[in-house]
């Protein structure tokens, strides 16, 4: 089923379709089995397909709060972006928050057992519990700062999915849930992906920049992609052990890579430092410009190279101004994601002068914070509209 | 015969490579390994499913004979063409590969 079909029926409504199979599955969800609705979903003609989905969909959302619909919604090609159409959750009572444990499956695996809900004790399993208060972290963040319900905006259920694979050295987000390996295959300590709630923050944020922005991952627009979550990565850190920006570290994931590799993931200040092989660059003089094709070593034209330029603006941005940077120049980073004026294929110059211009608003043109962050642009070398002063 | 993974993306970003030399080997090995590559495909254009999905790795598995042969094929994490998810796993996860972190 396609997105354009799914929105179709979103917006007619199960009510309209014709057919008595389709009238059967329509009349009321609990009367139909989801096993049955599958086989009409993959089997059925085109309406009774709509309806099907539509009804599967909407049962698990009222039903699960959307928890258990990532598998069947990648069964069809879907992400939780297509299920708009669906009401918001209550934002009084915030997110499920709910680990699996998949066992060292890979992704046909997932989500694995149900370990732990959001009202359940710790577990003991240190990847599940550490899995489980980061993303409680950084949904409480993202509340109590910018006033945003979950990832979506629209309480998205918090779904983890811990021991991942075989000493897999990775965490990511699939579109719809977070998946964390247990490291020990060379790259990280293990144990150490859940252990830093920098990852688990940065990777919940690739979530809102998909439910915002929609930065598109490759070339500039992806290395901005990469900083974003890098800085409220950074910032989710920062707020829960009250970090002032003007000591911070600014190191991304530090003290979980193995240590003959290095000290963190990434330095937002001094770009190229964090680890024996990092290529960020400090500024544009050193841009790396790779071609978006297939070979991995090109990151997608430098998704996570680039990135090192914005990042290192918002952190001299932030240091410039000291304090709590969740609460200086966090606020204009964010406006910048969510506020509809990103566009989803934006290179550093558009995100520089835009974030000049939020910051303007917010603050007032020629203030200190303002000056502050054009300056952090100006010293990562990014071209910037002219000052009118 | 020599077997190269290059891992790259995930969420530190790293291009890490392996390379294990058969000639390197114990007799047991290099017939796992030989079982490993004679039954992997390469195809000239895998699926990339998860191409441009963050933090996920890429993949880029190379062969080559001793007569100077190379098969090629990049994929993306999840759209491994068959026989390749066990001949990285052998490659990248155990003792025999001479391992380096580094674009170049």
């Amino acid at each position: 089923m396609s997105q354009k079909s799914i929105a179709r029926v979103g917006r007619r409504g199960v009510s309209d379709v014709s057919g008595t199979l389709t009238a059967v599955i329509s009349c009321r969800c609990e009367i139909a089995p989801p096993s049955l609705l599958l086989r009409v979903a993959e089997r059925g003609g085109r309406e009774a397909r709509d309806a099907a989905l539509r009804t599967l969909l909407t049962s698990a959302a009222l039903r699960s709060r959307r928890t258990a619909l990532g598998a069947t919604l990648r069964r069809f090609g879907l992400s939780p972006a297509d299920l708009e159409f669906l009401p918001a959750q209550a934002p009084a009572t915030g997110p499920e928050n709910t680990v699996y444990d998949v066992a060292g499956g890979g992704e046909e695996a997932l989500p694995g057992r149900r370990v732990r809900g959001t009202d359940d004790p710790p577990t003991g399993d240190a990847a599940v519990d550490q899995a489980f208060d980061g993303a409680a972290t950084t949904a409480t963040f993202y509340r109590e700062v910018f006033g945003r319900d979950s990832v979506d905006g629209r309480g998205l259920d918090l779904v983890s999915s811990v021991h991942f694979g075989r000493r897999y050295d990775n965490a990511f987000w699939t579109g719809d849930q977070m998946v964390y390996g247990d490291g020990g295959g060379g790259v990280f300590v293990p144990g150490g992906l859940t252990r830093s709630l920098a990852v688990i923050a940065h990777e919940l944020t690739h979530g809102v920049t998909q439910f915002s922005a929609g930065l598109a991952y490759r070339g500039q627009s992806g290395a901005l992609n990469e900083s974003f979550s890098d800085v409220f990565g950074v910032l989710v850190e920062h707020r829960a052990g009250d970090v002032d920006a003007a000591s911070a570290s600014w190191l991304v994931g530090e003290g979980i890579l193995e240590p003959s590799l290095g000290g963190a993931l990434r330095n937002m200040i001094a770009p190229g430092t964090a680890y024996s092989g990092d290529d960020q660059p400090a500024d544009m003089d050193a841009y790396a410009d790779l071609p978006v094709d297939d070979d991995p070593r090109n990151d997608n034209g430098g998704v996570h190279i680039n990135s090192g330029i914005p990042n290192r603006a918002f952190a001299e941005a932030a240091r410039t101004l000291g304090g709590r940077a969740w609460e200086t120049v966090g606020p204009v980073w964010y406006e910048v994601l969510t506020g509809g004026r990103l566009a989803p294929t934006a290179d550093f110059a558009a995100c520089a002068a835009l974030t000049v211009r939020v910051a303007g608003e917010r603050y007032g043109e020629g203030s200190a914070q303002q000056d502050a962050v054009r300056g952090g642009w100006e010293a990562v070398k990014v071209r910037l509209p002219a000052d009118p002063r | 015969m020599k077997v190269t993974v290059v891992r790259a993306g995930g969420v530190a970003g790293m291009v890490l490579t392996v390379e294990v030399d058969a000639g390197e080997l114990d007799a047991e090995a290099t017939a796992q390994l030989t079982g490993l590559v004679d039954a992997c495909e390469f195809p000239e254009t895998p699926p990339a499913a998860t191409k441009g999905r963050a933090d996920t790795f890429d993949y880029e598995l190379a062969v080559e004979r001793d007569d100077g042969a190379v098969r090629r094929t990049r994929f993306g994490q999840g759209a491994a063409p068959p026989g390749a998810d066990a001949l990285v796993a052998w490659v990248l996860d155990g003792p025999h590969g001479h391992r380096h972190v580094g674009r170049w």
